[in-house]
C-alpha cells in the first residue's frame, strides 16, 4: 500500500488548504508542498495525486488553467473556488473532530 | 455539474488525454530538473523522477476514469462507427429511413389530429373539474343520443339550485357568420362567435391577454351589453396585436345585426373549448334575441359546469334532477299530445347527467372519435410494417456482417458491447427517420385536415407542435428502434464465431439470415391495413352511389338574405318576381325556392296527428318549398299534383306535398283527395294541412339513412331562404350574374354563399371520404414498403445461395426447379401472413362496421381484394430476383467463387 493511498481521506483537504494560503499552484508544487511541509513523512507516490486533483475539479472545489512557464513549457496551474472554501471549512472541522477522538482515544486506552 | 462535464469531456477525450499527458511530463521534466540540480546526470535524474511518480500510463487511466464518462464515449465510437457504416451503403441507408419516416410521418400526423379532437385537455384551469350536463333523447331510435343543449330559463334554475354543489355556467352552440369589422368594412370575415353566460370565462379560468375578459357584469340585463373579447389568433391575424384594440366595434349578423365594443383579447391558446371549431369571437349570452332568452323550447346552450372540491357527481346529480323534472313537466309542450302516458313519463323524468369535460365536448369529436382511433390503429400497422420491412433489411445486411461480428468476438468483444454497436447504428436510422418524420408530418397535418373539411362547416383544429407530439415523434422512434433493432442485435449476440467463421469459408446452404416471423408479421400487418382500406373504399364508393331519390349534379343552392326588408321579408311578389327573373336567365334551366337545401345542415321537425290514429312520437320531417320545387330537384310525383303560385296564399287548411314514405306510414300508401291532417309544433300549436300530392322519396340530410317520412308545404318568402337553381353555368359565373339580378327583384336581397348541390350531399359524408382517403394513401404506403421488404429478403437469398443454386442447375436441376426452391419459403411465409391477416380482420372489423354503410366485412369481396392485392404485389416484388436465378449461368458463378 502506498502512502498516498492510506491518506486517501486527507489528501483532498491537503490540497485544498494549500491552495487556499499559496494561491495558484500546479500539480509538482503541490506536491513538494506537501512533503516539506509534512517534513517528508508524507512523502508519496507522486503519480497519485492527479487523480485526487481532477476529482476535486469534477466537483467544481478547484478550477485549473494553462499557463506558459518561463521556459516555454505549459504548466496547469489550479485554483480554489468559492464552493471549495466552503467545502473546505466543513472538512477542516471534521478533521481536526477526529484527530481530536483518535488521539483521545490513544492517551487513555 | 459532473455529469453533464463528464459527458462533454467524453466528446472531446483526445483533447483530455492529451492534456492529462502535458501536465504529467510538465511534473515528471521539473522533478528531473531539480534531482540534476542536486547532482545527479540526466539519465540518473530522469530515472528516479519516474520511480517517485509511479507508472504514468496508469495515473492518466485513472485521470480520464474521473473526467470522462467512459461508457457514453464508447457509445460515440459505435455512433461514428455507424456513421461510417452508414455512409458506405447509400442506397440501403436511404431505403430504412424513408421506410421509416414515412411510418413515423404518418403516425405523428395522425397522432397529433387524435390529440388535438379526443385527447388533449383543455387549455383552461384544472380540466378535471369541468363537467357539462346531458339527457338522454326521447325517441326509442335514438335512445342511446345524449342531449346537451338546454334553453336559457333552464339554465337559470338549474345554476341557482345547483350552487352549494357545481357552478353551472352556459356556453352556446357556436354560430358562423360574417362578421364586420368597423376599421375595414369591405372585408369582412365568416368567423366562430359563441354567446357565453358571465361567469363563464372566470369559471374556466381563461383569462385575458390585455383588457379584460367577460363577467357577471357583462350579463345581467338583455340586450344591455353590447361588448366581446376576441381570441389571441385573431387579435395576431386581423389586428397585427394592436395594444389600442379597446373601444372598436365588430358587427355581428346573429340573431339581429348589431356592433359589439372589444374590451379584451383572451390568453393565447384559447380557441374555444369545442375541439373541431375554432372560436374567435365571445358575446354575453344577454346579448342573444330576447325571445329566445325568455323561450323555455328554444335549446341552444350547452349547460357546463365546475365542481366544488370534494363534492361527488351524484351530489351534485340528486340536487339537479327535482328542479330539471320538474321545469320539464311545467313546459312539456308538443310532447304531451298525444303521446302515450309512460312516453310521456319518461320524457318529464328524463335522467340529468353531468358528463366529464375535460377535453371539451364536441360534435366534432362525436363524428371522429372512432374513425381517428382506427386511422391511428392503421397507422400503428403501418409502423410495424415498416419496423419489420426495416430489420429483414439489417437482418439480410447482418448476414453480410457476420464474419465481421465473428471475428470481433474472437478477438475478445463483449457481446454487450456488440449488441451496443448494434443498437446505436439503429438509433442513429431512427434519429434520421424522425427528423424526415417530423418534417412529412408537418406536411401532413393540413392535408389531414383539409380530407376532414366541409363546406359549411370549415374545421378548425389547432394543431401545433407542441411537447406531447414531441413526446409521441420520440415515442414512435423508440418503438421503431428497438423493435427493428433489437433481434438483428441478438442475432450478433448468440452468433458461434467458430460456426460463422467456417460456414462463411463453405458459403451457405439453405435460408438466408431473414426471420421467416419477421416476414409473416410484415405481410400480416399489411393485409390487414388493404382489408381496412377496402372496407371504407367500397363503403365510401356505396355511399357515392347511392340513389337520393333527385340528382345533385349541375343543381346549385344560393343562399339569400332578405333581413334589410324586416323580419317578414320583402313579401311573396319579391321572391316570386326574383324566382321569374332568375328562371329567364340564359343558362338556367329551373329555378326554385325553399327555405333551405336538403343537406345543408339544417332541418325542421313536428310531429304529425292524422284522424283517426294514435299520434306516432317519430317527428315528420317539414320543408317549405316554392313551386316547381319538383321540377328542379327531379323529384318524380307519384300522385296529384305540384303547387301553384294560388297555394303561396295564407289558406286553411295548407296545402302541402308529401313524400312516399310520408303516405305510407300515415295514409296506408295512397293519397285519398283532400286528405286531412294536422301538425303540432313542439309548442303545441296545429295547423290543419291537406295532401295535394305525393312526391317520390328524397333523402333529407343524410345518405346513410333511407328517406324520412317529409311534407313539403309551400314557401312564400320570408326574411331568408334558398334559391335553387339548375344550371349548366359554374358557380362563380352563377354567383356575378345572381349578385346583379338580386337588387334588381328587390333591394332587400342580398347574395349569401353558393354551394353545389353535389358537395352538400358529399360533405355529409365527408367522414368516409376522408377515412377511405386515407386508408388507401396508409395502404399504398404499406404494400411499397412490404414489397421493398420482400424485394430485400428474396435478393439476398439469391446472392447467398448463388453457388448452391449453380451447382444445382450445372447437375442437371431444372430451372424452374431452381426458382420454386428458392421463392417456395417466401411463398407460403406470405400465404400464411394473409391468412392470419384475414382471420385478424374478421374479429377486429366489429370496432369499425358502425362506420361502414351496406358493407360486410366477411363477404368474398372484403376478403379476397385484400388478398390478391398483397399477394400479386408479393408476386411482383420477387420477380427479380426469380428473374436472376433464371438467368444463372452456372460456370461464370463457380468460376467467380
Amino acid at each position: 500500500m502506498s502512502k498516498m493511498d492510506s491518506l486517501h481521506g486527507a489528501l483532498p483537504v491537503m490540497v485544498l488548504k494549500l491552495l487556499l494560503r499559496g494561491g495558484p499552484l500546479h500539480g509538482y508544487a503541490i506536491a513538494t508542498k506537501i512533503e516539506e511541509m509534512s517534513e517528508d513523512v508524507l512523502s508519496v507516490e507522486e503519480g497519485s495525486l492527479y487523480p485526487a486533483l481532477y476529482r476535486l475539479e469534477e466537483n467544481a472545489w478547484i478550477r485549473a488553467k494553462w499557463v506558459k512557464t518561463e521556459n516555454k513549457q505549459r504548466a496547469r496551474l489550479y485554483e480554489i473556488t468559492e464552493a471549495g472554501r466552503r467545502y473546505l471549512e466543513t472538512e477542516e472541522k471534521r478533521w481536526h473532530e477526529i484527530t481530536a477522538a483518535i488521539v483521545g482515544v490513544l492517551k487513555r486506552a | 455539474m459532473p455529469f453533464i462535464s463528464r459527458i462533454w469531456n467524453a466528446l472531446r477525450r483526445r483533447r483530455i488525454n492529451d492534456e492529462i499527458d502535458e501536465e504529467l511530463r510538465f511534473h515528471l521534466n521539473q522533478r528531473a530538473r531539480e534531482l540534476e540540480r542536486q547532482g545527479l546526470t540526466v539519465q540518473d535524474a530522469q530515472r528516479a523522477a519516474r520511480l517517485r511518480f509511479g507508472n504514468p500510463d496508469l495515473v492518466r487511466e485513472r485521470g480520464l476514469d474521473v473526467k470522462v464518462a467512459n461508457h457514453f464515449s464508447s457509445i460515440l465510437r459505435d455512433a461514428q462507427f455507424g456513421l461510417r457504416l452508414i455512409g458506405k451503403a447509400p442506397f440501403f441507408t436511404s431505403a430504412v429511413v424513408c421506410s421509416l419516416s414515412l411510418a413515423i410521418g404518418v403516425n405523428t400526423a395522425v397522432f397529433s389530429l387524435l390529440d388535438t379532437v379526443v385527447l388533449k385537455p383543455l387549455p383552461v384551469e384544472d380540466p378535471e373539474s369541468l363537467v357539462f350536463l346531458t339527457f338522454p333523447a326521447d325517441s326509442a331510435s335514438q335512445s342511446r343520443r345524449e342531449i346537451d343543449y338546454f334553453s336559457y330559463p333552464v339554465f337559470r334554475e338549474l345554476r341557482d339550485a345547483g350552487r352549494p354543489f357545481v357552478d353551472l355556467f352556459a356556453m352556446a352552440y357556436q354560430g358562423r357568420g360574417q362578421v364586420i369589422f368597423e376599421e375595414n368594412p369591405a372585408e369582412p370575415e365568416k368567423l366562430y362567435a359563441q354567446w357565453i353566460s358571465g361567469h363563464a370565462l372566470p369559471l374556466l379560468g381563461v383569462r385575458a391577454a390585455i383588457g379584460r375578459t367577460l363577467t357577471a357584469a357583462d350579463d345581467r340585463a338583455a340586450g344591455a351589453h353590447p361588448v366581446a373579447v376576441i381570441s389571441y389568433s385573431l387579435w395576431e391575424r386581423r389586428f397585427a396585436r394592436d395594444p389600442n384594440i379597446f373601444g372598436r366595434y365588430v358587427r355581428i349578423p346573429d340573431p339581429e345585426e348589431r356592433s359589439y365594443e372589444i374590451v379584451g383579447v383572451l390568453q393565447r391558446g384559447f380557441t374555444g373549448a369545442e375541439p373541431g371549431i375554432l372560436t374567435d369571437i365571445w358575446v354575453p349570452c344577454s346579448m342573444w334575441s330576447t325571445s329566445a332568452l325568455r323561450n323555455a323550447n328554444s335549446n341552444w346552450l350547452r349547460i357546463w359546469g365546475r365542481m366544488k372540491p370534494g363534492v361527488t357527481k351524484q351530489q351534485a346529480e340528486a340536487v339537479l334532477q327535482p328542479v330539471f323534472t320538474a321545469f320539464r313537466r311545467t313546459y312539456a309542450g308538443g310532447a304531451r299530445v298525444g303521446s302515450a302516458p309512460d312516453a310521456f313519463e319518461r320524457h318529464i323524468n328524463a335522467p340529468l347527467h353531468l358528463r366529464p369535460a375535460a377535453n371539451g365536448p364536441s360534435m366534432f369529436r362525436k363524428t371522429y372519435e372512432r374513425p381517428l382511433w382506427v386511422l391511428m390503429g392503421v397507422s400503428g400497422l403501418l409502423l410495424l410494417v415498416a419496423c419489420t420491412t426495416v430489420a429483414n433489411l439489417l437482418l439480410a445486411r447482418g448476414a453480410v456482417r457476420e464474419r465481421e461480428m465473428a471475428v470481433r468476438i474472437s478477438i475478445g468483444a463483449g457481446r454487450g458491447r456488440l449488441i451496443q454497436q448494434v443498437l446505436v447504428e439503429c438509433a442513429i436510422l431512427s434519429l434520421a427517420a424522425c427528423v424526415m418524420g417530423c418534417v412529412l408530418a408537418r406536411i401532413l397535418v393540413p392535408v389531414l385536415v383539409g380530407a376532414l373539411d366541409t363546406q359549411l362547416y370549415p374545421v378548425g383544429l389547432p394543431t401545433t407542435l407542441d411537447l406531447r407530439l414531441l413526446a409521441a415523434l420520440i415515442g414512435f422512434g423508440l418503438i421503431t428502434t428497438f423493435v427493428f433493432g433489437t433481434l438483428p442485435a441478438l442475432r450478433v449476440s448468440v452468433s458461434d464465431p467458430n460456426a460463422s467463421v467456417k460456414r462463411s469459408m463453405r458459403s451457405s446452404f439453405g435460408r438466408a439470415g431473414t426471420s421467416r416471423w419477421f416476414l409473416v408479421a410484415e405481410v400480416c400487418c399489411c393485409c390487414l391495413i388493404v382489408f381496412f382500406a377496402g372496407l371504407f373504399l367500397r363503403s365510401f364508393q356505396k355511399l357515392s352511389d347511392e340513389n337520393l331519390g333527385f340528382d345533385p349534379k349541375g343543381l346549385f343552392v344560393a343562399a339569400v338574405d332578405a333581413r334589410d326588408a324586416g323580419v317578414d321579408g320583402p313579401g311573396k311578389a319579391a321572391w316570386h318576381n326574383l324566382r321569374t327573373r332568375i328562371g329567364r336567365l340564359p343558362g338556367v334551366t329551373s329555378v326554385s325556392a325553399a327555405t333551405f337545401a336538403l343537406f345543408s345542415g339544417s332541418g325542421w321537425t313536428r310531429n304529425v296527428r292524422v284522424e283517426g290514429r294514435p299520434t306516432e312520437a317519430e317527428p315528420v320531417h317539414f320543408l317549405p318549398v316554392a313551386p316547381e320545387y319538383f321540377k328542379t330537384m327531379t323529384i318524380r310525383l307519384v300522385a296529384g299534383r305540384d303547387f301553384t303560385e294560388l297555394d303561396l296564399q295564407n289558406q286553411a287548411p295548407r296545402p302541402v306535398i308529401v313524400n312516399a314514405a310520408f303516405a305510407k306510414r300515415y295514409l296506408d300508401g295512397a293519397l285519398a283527395a283532400g286528405q286531412r291532417f294536422e301538425a303540432v309544433d313542439h309548442s303545441g300549436a296545429t295547423e290543419a294541412l291537406t295532401a295535394i300530392g305525393v312526391a317520390a322519396n328524397a333523402r333529407y340530410d343524410s345518405v346513410r339513412h333511407p328517406a324520412p317520412p317529409t311534407v313539403y308545404v309551400p314557401f312564400p318568402g320570408g326574411a331568408s331562404g334558398a334559391l335553387l337553381i339548375r344550371s349548366e353555368l359554374g358557380p362563380s359565373s352563377l354567383a356575378s350574374i345572381l349578385r346583379k339580378e338580386l337588387p334588381r327583384a328587390h333591394p332587400a336581397f342580398r347574395l349569401g354563399e353558393i354551394h353545389a348541390q353535389a358537395r352538400l350531399v358529399s360533405d355529409s359524408f365527408a367522414r368516409d371520404h376522408a377515412l377511405a382517403l386515407l386508408s388507401a394513401v396508409i395502404a399504398a404506403a404499406a404494400l411499397t414498403l412490404a414489397g421493398l421488404g420482400l424485394y430485400a429478403v428474396l435478393s439476398y437469398a439469391v446472392a447467398r445461395r448463388t453457388r448452391e443454386l449453380a451447382i444445382r442447375i450445372a447437375l442437371g436441376a431444372s430451372r424452374p426447379h431452381a426458382v420454386r426452391l428458392l421463392v417456395r419459403d417466401s411463398s407460403v411465409d406470405a400465404a400464411l401472413g394473409v391468412g392470419i391477416a384475414l382471420l385478424l380482420g374478421v374479429v377486429l372489423a366489429g370496432f369499425v362496421r358502425p362506420l361502414l354503410f351496406d358493407t360486410r366485412s366477411s363477404d368474398l369481396a372484403s376478403l379476397a381484394i385484400p388478398a390478391a392485392c398483397v399477394l400479386f404485389c408479393a408476386a411482383m416484388c420477387s420477380f427479380p430476383a426469380a428473374l436472376r436465378a433464371i438467368r444463372l449461368a452456372p460456370a461464370d458463378c463457380l468460376r467467380e467463387e
